[in-house]
């Protein structure tokens, strides 16, 4: 019977109450709220291919095919690229987090050490992990 | 005038001196001595100028310096005051200043005494001081310069700070002193308060009153009824005869303590630890005359109120009589000349309060004269006797030291009160004014002023007896001790100075032989002609502080009249002369009969227990240290408990609600994040809320 | 069509079943699960509000937030990851040095 370390994962419920009591003010407001009807996309709206040209900055009716009328939307080239960067920043980061350094030198993900007198623990099990 | 604009350097030239000497003392050949003497010496030779200016007629009362420029209902300002009076005390204080400093040469200087610059700086700062407080034409100016003086005989009493007794001394001068400086103070910035001027006299520029004074304020209050003015009346709610009494008489606290009138007298005689040319320029001549002298200046303001004139007319008449018993027993020459300085005052004060304002001039100036030579006398016997001061180890020293003895004997004669020397003239005044006023006040001053006349009459006896027991112990019969038969030779610093005063004694009671004058209808009172002035126009008109005008202010605010009851004014006079001539002379004589032998004995010891009780000056002191330790010191203990649990403590709450307050808030900060997020949570649903009640949303 | 108050309920809803997430449970990583969820609710509302005045810009708006959530999450992660090495736990409760 293999026995592994049980993560306690309950906290205490009463904090909860305050989410509750979140959702029921939430509720309250938005029951008592009226708006007026829907205006939708209409019939043969390309949604996918408008989204395309908003996101890019091109005017949408220009890549319209038969029978496909283009919403209506702002232009979002430059959040595009900005969000772009921070995509790339995020993953650097992640990697610079996760380095671990034994002995001077930096050690990454699936990168193998021999070193056996190492007690820093690593995430992802090390060599000759101690589980039982 | 020339001599006014030189004026300020009459108290400069002695300042310099001061610096001078603490300066540069340690280089100079005598310690600063040579400093002093020029300084006084010229300050001497301005005064005279500054009083043959002011012989012909000119006053000056001018503003020098005015430190508060921008609140115009007050102003605070340094000024020079200088009429009659204030000529003839500038004389007397520059003159007995320079005879001291050059005694001071040999008593100081001869005998090898160190720290002398510090005893020159002391001088020349006291000099200037005086000097200041003589010539000041306002009170605060004038108690600046009060406090400056008391300062100076601290230092100076406290010169030989080595051995236990002076520093002591000076603590106790200071201290006493200042005591009554206390309600000198609360006097000052009460006259402030009610007349917003301190000026003693009206400033005049061109015919035309620029700066009112504020003893003329008071009497238009008082005798005009112009009291609108005067809103501190409001305030206090009272009438302003008692107002002004009131202030008078918190002045008189200054007055008395510096002026050593019971019951601030006990330190005058402690301050004889000092050397004696201190003893004789501050304790006898100068600094004790500055609380009269006060009285005498400001005389327009206390003509106003019979209290303050009966207070101190009973305060002066009792210390003349209570200071004389007590000098009766003393052995110690310095000490029985103590007690006799404390009871001449006492005399001017008891000329002062009866109307006497002439008599109470002339005998400050006479006293200065007599008591400083008779100080500097002693100083030379005390050279001569190797510091021994005890008048029972002395005894003949007639012979070894002629100039000593007839000059002793001259300022004696003043003292007693024998015709025609000095004393006579002045002291009789004294008891004459007194005694006529006495008799021609209505009602109870007018007892006041009889009581008192009778307590300095009986005071002249005894001042004949302690005088000449002085001076038979001292000089007559055969020499007690080694020291006494071969006594140290003194020089001519010492000689000089006294033979000067000798002949001052003798003759300057002729400035105003009162009696003389009236009997043979000569105008030889030449004092009476001087503060009074020109009858029309002049310097009274100018200043107000003519004897005219306090005789017509005491004339119409106390009634303080004089009657003759015995005929006439003539026969009054003779017979009141008479009467404290005989007296003194019957004193003389009493001293000459116990005193003159070969081998006088301890006649007072006869006297028992009274003899106990005199010696310890009625035990005045032992009251006044039972005052300090048993009614001050436990209620300071019970105000340090208050400042410290009340005060404190406040303070200290204020700060522990803080401190635990924090205490308890931090532990908000658990370090737990969900913790964080629940109260997050909270008061984002609170804030909801909220916003949705006020704004209508549910 | 549906109301646009119904998608603000459902919106609301899992925001609040994310917050109960954050605030009871002790593992980091579920905490970090919690936050994806409260994000996502963002990204109901606004794709609800894009259909209500017919206009693109929601939609474009919650791609774009759905990306940065998935940035946050890498970083999320490796924060986790560094607790770990510290704490040798991932319990939020456990990591609480940073208090008075």
């Amino acid at each position: 019977m293999t026995t592994k370390p049980e993560l306690q994962t309950e906290g205490s419920f009463v904090a909860g109450l305050a989410a509750i009591a979140l959702f029921i003010v939430l509720g309250a407001v938005f029951m008592g709220v009226s708006f007026p009807a829907p205006t939708g996309f209409g019939e043969g709206a390309a949604i996918t291919k408008s989204l395309g040209a908003a996101m890019f900055d091109i005017a949408p009716g220009a890549i319209m095919g038969e029978g496909e009328t283009a919403v209506p939307g702002e232009g979002f080239l430059v959040a595009f690229e900005v969000i772009d960067i921070v995509l790339v920043a995020a993953l650097v980061g992640a990697v610079m987090l996760a380095r671990r350094e034994v002995a001077g030198e930096s050690v990454t993900l699936g990168v193998e050490t021999t070193d056996d007198d190492d007690m820093a623990v690593a995430a992802d099990g090390g060599p000759g992990g101690d589980d039982s | 005038m020339a001599a006014f604009t030189y004026a300020p350097a009459i108290v400069l030239l002695p300042f310099v001196s001061f610096l001078v000497a603490l300066f540069a003392g340690d280089r100079m050949p005598k310690g600063g001595a040579l400093a002093g003497i020029t300084a006084t010496g010229g300050s001497l030779l301005l005064s005279i100028w500054v009083a043959l200016t002011v012989a012909g007629g000119e006053v000056h009362n001018e503003i020098l310096y005015q430190w508060t420029t921008s609140v115009e209902t007050l102003q605070l300002n340094f000024g020079l005051l200088l009429d009659p009076l204030s000529a003839l005390m500038l004389l007397i204080v520059c003159l007995i200043s320079f005879l001291v400093h050059i005694f001071s040469l040999g008593y100081m200087n001869d005998e090898g005494e160190t720290g002398l610059p510090r005893y020159y700086g002391g001088l020349g700062l006291f000099t200037a001081s005086m000097l200041g407080f003589v010539v000041a034409n306002n009170l605060l100016m004038a108690f600046m310069f009060f406090e400056l003086v008391g300062l100076c005989s601290y230092l100076l009493i406290g010169f030989w700070f080595r051995d236990d007794g002076p520093p002591s001394a000076a603590k106790k001068a200071f201290l006493v002193t200042r005591f009554g400086d206390y309600f000198f103070l609360i006097g000052v910035v009460g006259i402030f308060a009610t007349f917003g001027t301190g000026l003693f006299a009206p400033i005049t520029q061109g015919g035309e009153v620029v700066a009112e004074s504020f003893p003329m304020l008071a009497e238009h209050a008082i005798v005009d009824g112009e009291v609108e003015g005067i809103a501190m009346l409001e305030t206090v709610g009272m009438g302003p005869q008692q107002w002004f009494t009131v202030l008078s008489l918190l002045v008189l606290g200054g007055v008395v303590g510096k002026s050593a009138q019971f019951p601030l007298h006990t330190w005058l005689p402690d301050a004889m630890e000092g050397p004696t040319p201190v003893s004789a320029l501050i304790h006898a001549a100068t600094m004790v005359a500055a609380g009269v002298y006060l009285v005498a200046r400001m005389y327009g303001f206390y003509a106003l109120s019979p209290t303050a004139l009966a207070v101190i007319a009973l305060i002066g008449g009792f210390t003349a009589l209570f200071a004389a018993t007590m000098g009766l027993v003393k052995q110690e020459i310095k000490q029985v000349l103590a007690y006799s300085t404390i009871s001449q005052y006492g005399y001017m004060m008891l000329a002062l309060g009866s109307g006497g304002y002439i008599a109470a001039v002339f005998h400050l100036t006479t006293h200065a004269v007599f008591k400083a030579l008779l100080f500097l006398g002693a100083g030379s016997v005390i050279i001569a006797m190797h510091h021994n001061e005890n008048m029972w180890d002395m005894g003949g020293l007639k012979d070894r030291m002629p100039v000593t003895y007839w000059t002793f004997l001259a300022g004696s004669l003043a003292l007693a009160g024998i015709v025609p020397f000095a004393g006579f003239w002045s002291k009789d005044e004294v008891l004459y004014e007194a005694l006529i006023h006495g008799f021609g006040t209505e009602g109870g001053l007018g007892t006041v002023y009889l009581a008192a006349y009778a307590m300095g009459l009986l005071a002249v006896f005894f001042t004949g007896f302690y005088t000449f027991r002085m001076v038979y112990l001292t000089f007559h019969g055969d020499a007690r001790s080694d020291t006494a038969r071969d006594p140290e030779p003194v020089r001519w610093n010492v000689k000089g100075p006294l033979t000067v005063l000798g002949i001052l004694a003798t003759t300057i009671g002729f400035i105003n032989m009162a009696p003389v004058a009236k009997l043979t209808g000569a105008h030889i009172d030449f004092l009476h002609t001087w503060l009074s002035g020109p009858e029309e126009g002049g310097w009274p008109e100018l200043l107000s502080t003519d004897l005219h005008h306090y005789e017509e202010l005491l004339h119409e605010v106390p009634h303080v009249d004089p009657a003759y009851p015995l005929g006439g004014e003539i026969t009054t006079l003779l017979a009141s002369a008479a009467v404290s001539l005989g007296l003194a002379l019957a004193g003389v004589l009493v001293a000459r009969s116990l005193y003159a032998g070969a081998d006088p004995v301890e006649h007072t010891d006869k006297l028992g227990g009274l003899k106990t009780l005199l010696m310890h000056n009625y035990y005045q002191d032992e009251y006044q240290v039972w005052l300090a330790t048993g009614v001050t010191y436990p209620l300071a203990r019970v105000m340090n408990k208050f400042d410290q649990g009340v005060v404190d403590g406040v303070v200290n709450g204020i700060s522990s609600v803080s401190l635990f307050g924090g205490s308890r808030i931090r532990r908000i900060q658990s370090g737990v994040v969900s913790n964080y997020a629940t109260l997050l949570t909270l008061g984002l649903v609170l804030l909801l809320a909220a916003f949705g009640i006020m704004g209508g949303w549910f | 069509m549906i109301p646009a108050e119904t998608y603000l309920l459902l919106s609301a809803a899992i925001f609040c079943i994310g917050l109960f997430g954050i605030l009871t449970r002790r593992n980091a990583l579920i905490f970090l699960m919690s936050v994806e969820l409260m994000l996502n609710a963002a990204n109901i509302n606004l794709v609800a509000f894009s259909l209500q005045h017919g206009n693109l810009t929601g939609q474009v708006f919650s791609l774009f937030t759905m990306a940065l959530a998935a940035a946050e999450v890498a970083i999320g992660i490796g924060i986790v990851l560094v607790l770990y090495r510290n704490f040798t736990d991932v319990d939020v409760t456990k990591a609480t040095t940073m208090r008075w």
